[in-house]
């Protein structure tokens, strides 16, 4: 990106070796001292453009302004959302580098029907920085976020064993170890359990690959001890697949999922982990610890797949928690012409679902996240207390569950309980009882009135009781706790969707209301497509202060950071018992040739055992 | 030292219709009262104003300037900017009416390493009552307990 030369100091004037076993409140008060340093400048790493908004062209229809970024120069521009042939465009104009036009959201009528059901959160009580900057510049929390964190990342290493084609981020390429200490680590966790009106309860454990650090463990353990309810690590699968007791000790550790990329089910759209994910899976499977499936879904690369993903969830769900899609978010500077070749938003995904299960899961059978801000609303009036909200933007994510009966017919839950009605009926509540109606009465009414939105008839023949599906939600809303989803989630595939942003499609209005947050080495808590999308401005820059020289971290581990490399064994993998379990009725993966599945592994970058 | 302070209305639609209108009067604080500002007017550009907007509103009513924005399209927004000189501690109170919801909500200034800097701010989604409020802020600017009756 042409805007960094900053001239900021890259590395922390000590070294990392200086703090990392300091006490956490030690740490924090180091760290913290740095963030005015490491926090972006105007006029430096971004320049401010608010001028008018592009005019619209013939055939264009105005759907919205917002704000948006230049992807060369990180300059804040007015851009206009509009609608022409049925999808809704994203334009802006940089006075410096021209015009950008980009595909926001591929279905104008889900677009309609999506943001019906915004909800904003209740903003963030205790911000970590003081405004200063226009968004996206200022994270973060400020003052102007909307959104409590649902889910935070924290990343553990930079390192990893794979040398994807694209990634740039690992340690060997980015030049440095980044590798807080268990009590940086734990700083970093507390400083999101402080935050109001909710406090993260879900974190996510993520890198680079996070199973290659040795005490992965003892983080788990940590995120437990601080107050976490949700614990998932997110993994490429490698070390799950050939270390059985890792799964056991995750799980023991407090872990309650695992988050594993899985690309397609074909060597060729999924080259990353094709041969691995079977024998990660029967891991998990024997240590009991479930994972959900994560797919980016690329135009003309595995979208022709997602329902053979999802085909595949179901096949193994009696470990496959959920898939959840993520469309592409294109990084780098890429031409129009060629981001049109891999461009796909949530509704060009859900069509390609719905014709790839031959209507069996239809594009109105997923709801935005914000739709189910009811659920949370109702009981917070019956609690008195704020609650777990997700009132992320609409276009950033869509969900449902899926069931499905012997014959292999999937059934969305839409096709038996009335979404909206029920969401209707909880809103309704939640007002009564804020007006001062007796809670008790209210909430006797909910539950009597709730079996009008079910109709059992139409469910899966194993909730074809009534009573036993009213009895999961009962537990879910009244008990609301975590146990009760869990057991929910046990009957279902979860199918969720969530689109990350990238400078192309950039819209401020959708990071204010992002829950999904990484915490930073110096305490930050920052909006996911903050993080990742100015990686200059706060990923990388961060990261950076506050990590080892390699040679530094090679003489403290003993480690050689260029020996960490996987070779495949394709031929082994290929042979075992539960590769051929695993794609068997799903994919024909059996008649690729055995030189075939070698190239697709060497093409992504990921050397083989000839 | 020069403050700004915004009034404004606005009927916004995306991603969801809101209507909301505040009208902020500004104190200054000596000698334990307050006493209401005269201020310059003159209008708003985002070009200029929109990060005191943030600043001001972000919180306070979880409005920004990038929904102001967003909500434009089928939607209006008039706001007029006050800028006042002060020298110590400064009081807004902003009669805000959102969606037909009327509020008073105080947001309290002190000056510190040339700055003001605000030390306190009621947020919408979050108030304790009115009493309560109050109290707080009289004591964080020493004020008399009935100096906040009359605003």
């Amino acid at each position: 990106m042409e805007q960094v030369s900053s001239g900021v100091l890259e590395r922390a004037p000590f070294k990392y070796s200086e703090i990392a076993n300091l006490p956490p409140e030690e740490i924090g008060r180091i760290v913290k001292k740095h963030v005015p340093h490491l926090m972006p400048k105007a006029g430096v790493d971004y320049r401010v453009y608010l001028g008018k908004p592009p005019e619209l062209r013939e055939g264009e229809r105005l759907v919205a302004y917002t704000l948006s970024t230049c992807p060369h120069c990180y300059a804040l521009v007015a851009a206009v959302l509009y609608e022409n042939g049925g999808k809704v465009y994203e334009r802006k104009v940089c006075p410096e580098h021209g015009e950008f036009e980009e595909l926001y959201f591929g279905d104008y009528a889900t677009y309609e029907r999506f943001r019906r059901y915004q909800k904003d959160g209740k903003g963030v009580w205790t911000p970590n920085v003081q405004l200063s900057a226009p968004c996206p510049y200022n994270c973060g929390l400020c003052p102007r976020h909307k959104s409590h964190t649902a889910l935070l990342n924290i990343a553990v290493t930079n390192r990893c064993e794979l040398r994807c084609w694209y990634c740039f981020f690992y340690a060997v390429k980015a030049g440095y170890v980044y590798e807080p200490s268990l009590n940086h680590i734990r700083f970093m966790l507390r400083e999101a359990r402080r935050m109001l009106p909710y406090p993260a309860i879900a974190v996510q454990i993520t890198g680079g690959e996070p199973l290659l650090r040795d005490d992965i463990v003892d983080i788990v353990r940590i995120a437990r001890e601080e107050g976490y309810h949700h614990i998932q690590v997110n993994t490429e699968g490698i070390r799950l697949a050939f270390d059985p007791d890792i799964a056991v000790k995750l799980r023991e550790a407090g872990t309650n999922v695992v988050y594993m990329s899985f690309d397609g089910v074909t060597p060729y759209t999924n080259p990353k982990n094709h041969w691995e994910v079977p024998y990660a899976l029967d891991n998990l499977r024997r240590a009991k610890l479930g994972v959900v499936l994560v797919p980016t879904v690329i135009k003309g690369y595995n979208l022709h797949e997602v329902g053979a993903i999802i085909r595949f969830g179901v096949k193994h769900a009696d470990i496959v928690r959920g898939v959840n899609m993520q469309p592409v978010s294109i990084v780098g500077r890429v031409p129009k012409k060629e981001r049109d070749k891999l461009r796909v938003t949530i509704p060009d995904v859900l069509l390609e679902i719905e014709k790839q299960t031959d209507g069996q899961i239809r594009r109105e059978d997923w709801y935005p996240v914000p739709t189910v801000v009811p659920v949370s609303r109702f009981v917070e009036a019956l609690r008195g207390k704020p609650q777990f909200e997700l009132t992320t933007h609409f276009a950033c994510g869509a969900a449902t569950y899926l069931f499905w009966d012997d014959d292999g017919e999937l059934i969305p839950i839409t096709r038996f309980v009335d979404v909206d009605g029920v969401m209707q009926l909880l809103d309704k509540a939640a007002e009564e009882i804020a007006s001062g109606r007796n809670k008790y009465i209210v909430t006797l009414g909910v539950l009597s009135k709730l079996g009008r939105y079910v109709d059992t008839s139409k469910a899966p023949k194993r909730f074809r009781s009534k009573r036993r599906f009213l009895r999961y939600i009962f537990n879910i809303l009244v008990k609301h706790d975590y146990s009760s989803l869990g057991e929910f989630h046990y009957q279902t595939l979860f199918l969720g969707m969530m689109h990350f942003q990238d400078p192309y499609n950039y819209d401020v209005s959708r990071v204010q209301r992002c829950d999904v947050h990484y915490v930073m080495p110096d305490g930050r808590i920052v909006p996911f497509c903050t993080f990742n999308v100015f990686p200059e401005l706060y990923r990388d820059r961060a990261q950076k202060f506050f990590s080892y020289e390699i040679e530094e971290w090679e003489k403290l581990t003993g480690k050689r950071l260029a020996e960490e490399v996987y070779v495949r064994n394709v031929k082994k993998l290929m042979e075992g018992e539960p590769y051929r379990k695993a794609y068997e009725g799903v994919a024909d993966v059996f008649s690729i040739p055995y030189e075939e599945h070698v190239l697709a592994s060497k093409k992504f970058g990921i050397p083989v055992v000839e | 030292m020069i403050v700004k302070a915004f009034s404004f209305s606005a009927s916004l639609s995306e991603p969801y219709p809101r209507r909301v209108a505040v009208e902020t009067a500004v104190y200054a604080v000596s000698e334990g009262a307050l006493r209401r500002l005269e201020c310059r007017g003159r209008g708003f550009s985002f070009e200029l104003d929109a990060l005191d907007f943030d600043a001001e509103f972000g919180d306070v009513l979880q409005l920004t300037s990038a929904d102001v924005i967003r909500g434009l399209a089928g939607g209006s927004f008039e706001c007029r900017v006050s800028e006042c000189d002060v020298e110590g501690a400064l009081l807004k109170v902003y009669n805000a009416t959102v969606n037909g919801r009327s509020y008073k909500l105080l947001a309290a200034y002190k000056p510190a390493e040339g700055k003001l800097l605000k030390v306190y701010a009621d947020i919408v989604t979050n108030l304790a009552p009115w009493r309560e409020r109050a109290r707080a802020v009289s004591n964080l600017l020493g004020l008399a307990p009935s100096a906040l009756e009359s605003v």
